[in-house]
């Protein structure tokens, strides 16, 4: 027997009948032809029992990767309780559109993100958005108290000129700069190609640039 | 690759060639080598990089997580995931399933006329009722 026939044998043994199940495989693992295998509990495993209806599959997805996702929320919005709702509401999609996610063009987490930063995106037009809570606390307490005061100042103003641009712009910087992903997995989270993300960073980083050294002068 | 090249990289990918794309890293290491001028604005691009950078990522703490895996476990066994049309609709691009709706629409309405015969105007009834009568009745005993 086969690793796909065991593997079929397993989700047979586990998921009994239950067509949407099936489903949910056929539209995650069709692009690749892969089946399920190993351990079990890849992301993509896991989507697939998602998309079949499994809470249980959906509470473990929703563990792994909580964390992350609010973290991510929250650079964007610089807001906690928007961080959260975010982060509730991008998961609440995964669970509804689960089948859609198609495993030969993203990633689950590039998914997932593209979730967070769309929210996050149109969460940031609203009024009411602060960004300069996003400073946070960012300096070394063991520096000396002027050197801790020069930091929290330099860091409210990056705040400040990061709030000021363009959310797309804002976006790729959290992406590339802050979050320390790949030009290639934050282009593909923005749904661009790298050339047009290359681009839109170099307009960020110019602006940027502009709004801090204007501040300096002024 | 010129250094007028490599500036216009550093402004676009940042000031670690390492983060370029992988094409552009050989030329980009032989260029810093020979420019001290470009080590140089690498040098600048690089504190901007960390300017950008910004603070370490926000904490979430434990509790914060619980709670909202808790909340977002009981939203989902409320609600309904997609159905199998939305699903198929759904990974489709916006336009080819706005044409297969306007195509299948003008399939169903082309059907439907084809099944049922238009019904006539009450007029025309009357008239080949009345052609009818005139050719049975024209005056003629039989």
């Amino acid at each position: 027997m086969d690793g796909g026939t065991l593997a079929a044998g397993r989700l047979w043994h586990r998921w009994h009948w239950r067509p949407r199940g099936l489903l949910g495989i056929v539209l995650v693992h069709g692009g690749h032809g892969a089946f399920l295998s190993g351990d079990g509990d890849s992301d993509g495993e896991l989507m697939a029992r998602v998309a079949g209806g499994d809470a249980a599959a959906f509470d473990r997805l929703a563990a792994r990767h909580m964390r992350r996702a609010v973290a991510l929320a929250q650079r964007m919005t610089g807001n906690p309780s928007d961080a959260d709702e975010i982060a509730q509401e991008a998961f609440l999609r995964v669970w509804q559109h689960a089948g859609r996610w198609d495993a030969a063009r993203a990633a689950f987490t590039t998914w997932l993100y593209r979730i967070v930063m769309n929210l996050a995106i149109d969460r940031g037009r609203r009024p009411g958005w602060s960004p300069l809570e996003a400073a946070g606390d960012p300096v070394d307490e063991s520096a000396d108290p002027l050197a801790r005061i020069a930091e929290r100042e330099t860091a409210a103003r990056v705040n400040q000129a990061l709030a000021a641009l363009p959310d797309r712009q804002r976006a790729a910087v959290v992406l590339f700069h802050q979050e320390g992903l790949s030009l290639r997995q934050a282009s593909e989270i923005l749904a661009m190609s790298e050339s047009a993300f290359a681009s839109l960073l170099a307009r960020a980083r110019g602006a940027l640039k502009t709004a801090l050294a204007a501040e300096k002068t002024a | 690759m010129t250094d007028e090249d490599f500036l216009r990289h550093l402004d676009e990918h940042g000031a670690e060639p390492e983060r370029w794309p992988p094409e552009l890293r050989a030329a980009a290491d032989a260029v810093l080598a020979r420019s001290p001028a470009l080590r140089a604005a690498r040098e600048e691009a690089l504190s901007f990089d960390r300017l950008l950078a910004g603070p370490p990522p926000p904490t979430v703490e434990e509790a914060r997580v619980a709670r909202l895996l808790a909340a977002v476990g009981t939203a989902a066994r409320r609600t309904p995931q997609d159905t199998l049309v939305m699903l198929l609709l759904g990974r489709m691009p916006r336009r080819l399933a706005a044409g297969l709706g306007a195509a299948l629409l003008a399939l169903g309405w082309l059907a439907g006329s084809m099944a049922v015969p238009a019904p006539a105007p009450r007029g025309q009834e009357v008239a080949l009722l009345g052609d009818e009568v005139a050719t049975l009745f024209d005056g003629e005993s039989r």
